[in-house]
């Protein structure tokens, strides 16, 4: 009776998934309800776990987001970086006024806490019908739950930290490339709106998925030469722009408490900057992309008017809000600087931030970056432009908090990428327990926000570094460092599991069977 | 590449998601365009008494400045906003009084204080709003209603 073949079960990859395993447990598993009720169980959970002790359990930018909310449109606060924020903000203050709940600090974190909870459950159903639709098997399912959810993001920050519009705007990004999986142009336009002013992003993705919304686009790779000059051009972006920052404007690490320049470090810091972006452009390496008979096939009016109306449909409610005042935020320099500047703090530390707070994702972007690549230019051009637009632009700034509009793409793409292949039990073991050690479910953080503990660079010491070695500007150098040195350790047994390494022969590849996914 | 189809060829179909986003959408734009309305709107015709009769006077600012500096707790915060405010140095005393709440997050009299010296200083939207984190924390305080209301008036009349 085991030996009955799913049909979605491509892979026996892991052990305890493989044919001898239960019928009822591959039913449970592959029930549609299965992941999502896991997940809403673990938020259920989370929501009990008690939240920053800071300004009531608001934190610091939950403080601003707590203003909002309890004034809404007519806040003092209000300024034009926050109006495109407003959204998550507004429907709760709408709910509080609805029901007559008073604004107490209390009330808002429960009210954040549960918004949280229904977007991350919606999410895993999501990404559950992205899986079947690319008929992922069972292995590669769970897999990918465990890349795209189990992670300090989703499942720690978010109720630890819960007055935010992280989770909206996890929330959001899948749903952009649900429908985009789905072809379903309205309804990515209107997730575009609704991330206009949660993550404001998230709008100029929506309409580059709108513009270009066709998959299986064919690959035609580029010359060599072409793709070196490609990364050439981005590497020279990066380094002028550090070179202007750092000795022509000299630009200071002026956060309270965030870990200052090495100036001794800066050489290698420069290197790893420079040796990430040489990578970014591959993405965009399908000679397809520039042929004409492409965009002639991409080019609708139909598609364009939608564009068109979004953006005014845009432009209209924002002159609706009245601001207060214009943040610097908004400006191109700023954005340049918040983003590209806080790379150069030490060598690779955003590459370390990110592990910490992604998870494993990380490194299997570091593992496969190649023939991965080669697999996001297959979804199009609005996805490959995206992905290096947000690269160039927003990727490289340690507070990975801030590219939560853009890792859900990444994870679900992973994941499809991953599922085409058969890897070795261990491998998938190591993506679990990497997982399950960087979400930090299991560490109880004892943030106390009235003890001086700082540090003579001006950085937080233990205990509260518990909490601020998650936040990448705000990590210690010796935090950076063990950070860096578990990346290293876990890429390494990453590779180990790859690879079958015999002494005197050549390193055998162990992933085998690839079955390309019909995107 | 495999040839196998299935593709989801892009569409402008509706599905009940349209209409779950959409109505997330129109929800806000409702509350936007009701809140421009009745900002714009003229202001209630019933009389409204500006009550800005805080608490008792404090005595002068040195003592109270000097307690502040040698015990500072959200009373002695409060008391020295108290005296910033009757000598008619109003920002003084909203600094004060925003100190007292960082003792006290949750003192709605600090709060409709803060929104008395903004009224002093007429400025009206930082009245309103001062007045309504009052009202969030005690929905049935008289001051911080009246106060409001006296706000809304005068920022219509004003024009500002």
């Amino acid at each position: 009776m085991y030996y009955h073949r799913v049909r979605l079960d491509r892979s026996n990859g892991l052990i305890f998934l493989n044919y001898n395993m239960p019928i009822f447990l591959r039913k449970l598993i592959g029930n549609v309800f299965f992941f999502p009720s896991v997940i809403f169980a673990v938020c259920v959970w989370r929501i009990f776990v008690p939240q920053l002790p800071s300004n009531s359990g608001l934190g610091w930018d939950g403080y601003r987001y707590f203003t909002l909310v309890s004034e809404g449109l007519q806040s003092s606060s209000l300024d034009s970086y926050l109006v495109l924020r407003i959204f998550p903000l507004l429907l709760i203050h709408i709910v509080f006024k609805l029901f007559g709940i008073a604004f107490a600090p209390a009330s808002v974190i429960l009210a954040f806490k549960i918004m949280n909870t229904i977007l991350i459950t919606c999410s895993v159903w999501m990404v559950k019908k992205i899986f079947e639709h690319y008929k992922l098997s069972l292995t590669s399912q769970l897999i990918g739950m465990v890349i795209v959810f189990l992670n300090y993001a989703v499942l720690n920050f978010t109720f630890y930290y819960p007055v935010m519009t992280d989770t909206p705007a996890f929330f959001l990004s899948v749903a952009l490339f649900f429908f985009f999986i789905r072809g379903e142009l309205l309804n990515i336009a209107l997730v575009g709106l609704i991330g206009a002013f949660t993550f404001p992003v998230l709008l100029p993705m929506a309409l580059a998925l709108i513009l270009f919304p066709n998959k299986n686009i064919e690959f035609v790779p580029f010359k060599k030469t072409s793709l070196f000059v490609l990364g050439c051009v981005c590497c020279a972006y990066a380094l002028v722009m550090g070179w202007y920052l750092i000795f022509v404007k000299q630009e200071k690490v002026d956060l309270l408490y965030a870990l200052p320049l090495s100036y001794g470090m800066l050489p290698v810091s420069f290197f790893s900057v420079a040796l990430l972006y040489y990578f970014m452009p591959l993405v965009l390496g399908n000679k397809t992309f520039l042929r004409l008979g492409y965009f002639r096939s991409q080019f609708s009016a139909n598609r364009i008017v939608l564009v068109a109306v979004v953006l005014i449909f845009f432009a209209l409610v924002r002159a609706a809000i009245p601001v207060n005042s214009t943040s610097e935020y908004t400006s191109l320099y700023h954005q340049i600087k918040i983003h590209l500047f806080y790379a150069f703090q030490r060598p690779m530390i955003t590459v370390v931030n990110h592990f910490n707070y992604y998870g494993s994702i990380m490194l299997l972007l570091i593992l496969f970056w190649k023939k991965f690549a080669v697999f996001i230019s297959r979804f199009g051009l609005g996805m490959a432009m995206s992905i290096l637009f947000i690269f160039l632009v927003f990727a490289m700034k340690p507070e990975s908090r801030a590219l939560i509009f853009f890792f859900p793409w990444l994870m679900i793409l992973m994941s499809l990428f991953l599922g085409q292949y058969k890897f070795g039990s261990t491998f998938y073991l190591l993506i679990l327990l990497i997982n399950f050690a960087t979400a930090k479910l299991w560490l109880f953080f004892n943030y106390d926000d009235n003890s001086g503990n700082i540090l003579p660079d001006g950085t937080i010491d233990f205990p509260n570094q518990w909490f601020f070695m998650n936040l990448g500007i705000w990590e210690t150098e010796k935090v950076w460092l063990w950070l860096g040195i578990s990346a290293v350790v876990c890429l390494c047994l990453l590779i180990f599991s790859l690879y079958n390494i015999t002494f005197g022969k050549k390193a055998i590849l162990f992933y085998k069977n690839y079955n390309p996914i019909n995107l | 590449m495999s040839t196998e189809t299935n593709v989801a060829e892009p569409s402008f179909k509706i599905s009940y998601a349209t209409a779950i986003l959409t109505l997330v959408i129109l929800i806000p734009i409702v509350y936007i365009v009701a809140t421009n309305l009745s900002s714009s709107a003229a202001p209630q015709q019933q009389e409204v008494t500006k009550n800005q009769n805080i608490t008792t006077a404090a005595s002068g600012i040195e003592p109270a400045l000097k307690a502040a500096e040698s015990n500072p707790n959200y009373e002695t915060y409060l008391n020295l906003g108290l005296a910033y405010y009757n000598a008619a140095n109003y920002l003084e005393s909203v600094s004060a009084w925003e100190k007292a709440l960082e003792y006290n997050p949750q003192s709605a009299v600090a709060y409709n204080n803060i929104a008395a010296a903004y009224g002093a200083l007429e400025m009206w939207n930082e009245e309103i709003a001062a007045c309504e984190k009052a009202l969030a924390i005690d929905p049935n305080m008289a001051l911080a209603k009246n106060n409001l209301e006296w706000a809304k008036k005068m920022k219509a009349e004003s024009g500002k």
